[in-house]
């Protein structure tokens, strides 16, 4: 059963987010809450969340947090592995259904009322679609369970191996196509299993995976990805893959020259 | 828009498919545009007939008879946005090959508006082809659409009761239609019917709604006039928002322009905007009579 969450609705998350602006992590971590007056439970299927899970919830994200240098500044690289970790970590205990993990308002009630400290650790600063209920593309916690739930195995054995395939930005140009290739879990997943053997000739991965997202958006349009078998499929996301890295990687080096001109 | 496919379709006909139903505890019904009972814990049992011409379908695509071709369903939900495949079937080069759809969707990706495509792929493009013939693995020789909006009003509207006076809405009001500003969002999470829990009169009509007395009816009726009025001045306000604009399925733009066309299928948005302008006592008017305020059971 899908377990439901608050919902922190646009005005009084506006609100939160401009006087958090003004704070520092230490005074934030004093103003955390399990609830919040202002947050409402929607009446759809499945049952609402406990005050112990969501302060379970907010203990495990920052024992996770502790572990990459919260609260103090940290290194990049472990702000990298905790988006990784967090990933996985709400994907497999918020108990939330893809239906209700589209509800924007709860991922604002996460990161303004239950982890604002955690939130504007990571984000410092943050402009307000990273902690708003405004982008789930954008959201210090929404974008990491999506990510979660579109690139987990159906297996369980190494289930969340596919989440440190792409960066942050990489991931960001998949998920903001979610529309068209991004809402096909079979074809993010593919990418993600072929994408370490693409050999991209010394051309940025993001410029490739943006050219490869572009054909591949092409091609659904008349072609049905998710009825190929794993062979088909992964054969012709090779294809398109190998064929924009060498189109990308010729293009690169017959501008060499001109650029050299000028 | 019509979608231009680089290589040879047959014609519709190679392919006859009989409506959509569900399976109940009370047996097999015609799938309804809304489902009013569905939540994320329903599984859908589905199925229709459907017959293919395999042979007449090959020669028509310009494909050899070895070529492999596959009936298969895949399924879209607009709130999530995710996709998947549904149920899959090769189709064997018989003419009048009937091929019965017949499948269970878990409801744990679902929500908004489901979409049902039903599509014939090819598979294998055998041998002796024809040039303008299909030749990739997954190319949409034929396809169907249907749409069913789950869980009907409760999509649209869900409702939470709230106490106003740790809202910022004013405490005595009754109820307050919140309404996001994004149009491209999807509806569901969009829209939340906040009612107030000081307000008993409201509250005990609201909590009464399935058997509602004959006071809690017009308090419903007078509330969903008020849900009718936000909405469609919500539409008429926000100039972005027009008949043209081609807003995603089960977004909040197609909602809303929904809501105005069948609230007032007579005029255009620009008349209405007009109106509520110039006569606004003449569009409350209006709205009154679209909404049924206080009419009948």
């Amino acid at each position: 059963m899908s377990v439901l969450y608050p919902r922190l609705l646009g005005d009084a998350a506006r609100g939160l987010h401009q006087k958090y602006l003004q704070l520092s992590v230490a005074e934030l971590s004093g103003r955390h809450e399990l609830r919040h007056p202002s947050a409402v439970f929607a009446a759809t299927g499945g049952r609402r969340v406990t005050l112990d899970e969501l302060d379970r919830l907010r203990g495990d994200v920052l024992e996770v947090a502790m572990r990459a240098g919260f609260p103090g500044e940290g290194r990049r690289q472990e702000r990298v592995t905790f988006d990784l970790e967090i990933a996985q970590l709400l994907h497999e205990r918020c108990g939330l259904v893809a239906g209700e993990a589209a509800v924007r308002p709860i991922w604002a009630f996460l990161a303004l009322v239950l982890l604002p400290d955690v939130s504007y650790w990571r984000y410092p600063r943050p402009p307000g679609d990273r902690v708003l209920g405004t982008d789930i593309t954008r959201h210090v916690w929404g974008r990491l369970w999506w990510r979660a739930h579109l690139l987990a195995v159906p297996q369980q054995y190494r289930r969340y191996r596919l989440l440190d395939t792409f960066g942050e930005a990489a991931f960001d140009q998949i998920f903001a196509r979610r529309k068209s290739i991004g809402g096909s879990r079979t074809l993010v997943r593919m990418l993600a299993e072929v994408w370490p053997s693409i050999d991209r000739g010394g051309v940025a991965e993001r410029d490739v995976l943006i050219d490869v997202l572009k054909r591949l958006s092409r091609l659904g349009a008349v072609i049905d990805f998710e009825s190929l078998d794993f062979d088909q499929l992964q054969r012709q996301v090779q294809d398109v893959a190998a064929e924009s890295a060498a189109l990308l990687s010729a293009r690169a080096l017959g501008a060499g020259p001109r650029h050299a001109e000028a | 828009m019509t979608r231009v496919y680089p290589y040879l379709r047959p014609p519709a006909d190679v392919v006859t498919t009989g409506p959509w139903s569900r399976l109940t505890p009370d047996g097999s019904e015609l799938l309804p545009d809304t489902l009013l009972d569905w939540d994320y814990s329903t599984t859908l049992s589905l199925h229709r007939p459907v017959t293919v011409d395999g042979l007449r379908l090959r020669q028509l695509s310009g494909l050899a008879e070895d070529a492999e071709v596959d009936l298969s369903v895949q399924w879209y939900s607009t709130s999530s946005l995710l996709r998947g495949q549904a149920w899959r079937l090769t189709l064997p080069v018989d003419d009048a090959f009937e091929a019965p759809v017949d499948f269970r969707l878990p409801g744990d990706d679902l929500g908004g508006t489901l979409e049902l495509v039903t599509n014939v792929v090819l598979r294998a493009p055998g041998s002796g082809r024809s040039q303008a013939a299909a030749r990739r693995a997954g190319s949409v020789l034929w396809s169907d659409r249907q749409r069913v909006l789950l869980e009907g009003d409760n999509t649209l509207f869900p409702i939470a009761t709230a106490d106003f006076h740790d809202l910022p809405y004013p405490t005595g009001a009754g109820w307050y239609l919140h309404i996001d500003e994004d149009l491209e969002g999807a509806a569901l999470g969009s829209i939340l019917l906040l009612v107030n829990e000081r307000h008993e009169v409201v509250m005990r009509a609201v909590e009464a709604a399935a058997s509602p007395t004959e006071a809690d009816r017009r308090v419903l009726s007078t509330l969903r006039a008020d849900v009718l009025r936000s909405l469609v001045e919500r539409a008429l306000t926000d100039e972005d928002l027009t008949e043209e604009t081609d807003h995603p399925v089960g977004s909040l733009g197609a909602l809303l322009t929904t809501v105005v066309r069948n609230a007032f299928p007579a005029f255009s948005m620009e008349a209405l905007r007009r109106e509520r302008q110039t006569a606004p006592a003449l569009f409350s008017s209006r709205l009154q009579e679209t909404a049924q305020l206080l009419v009948g059971p």
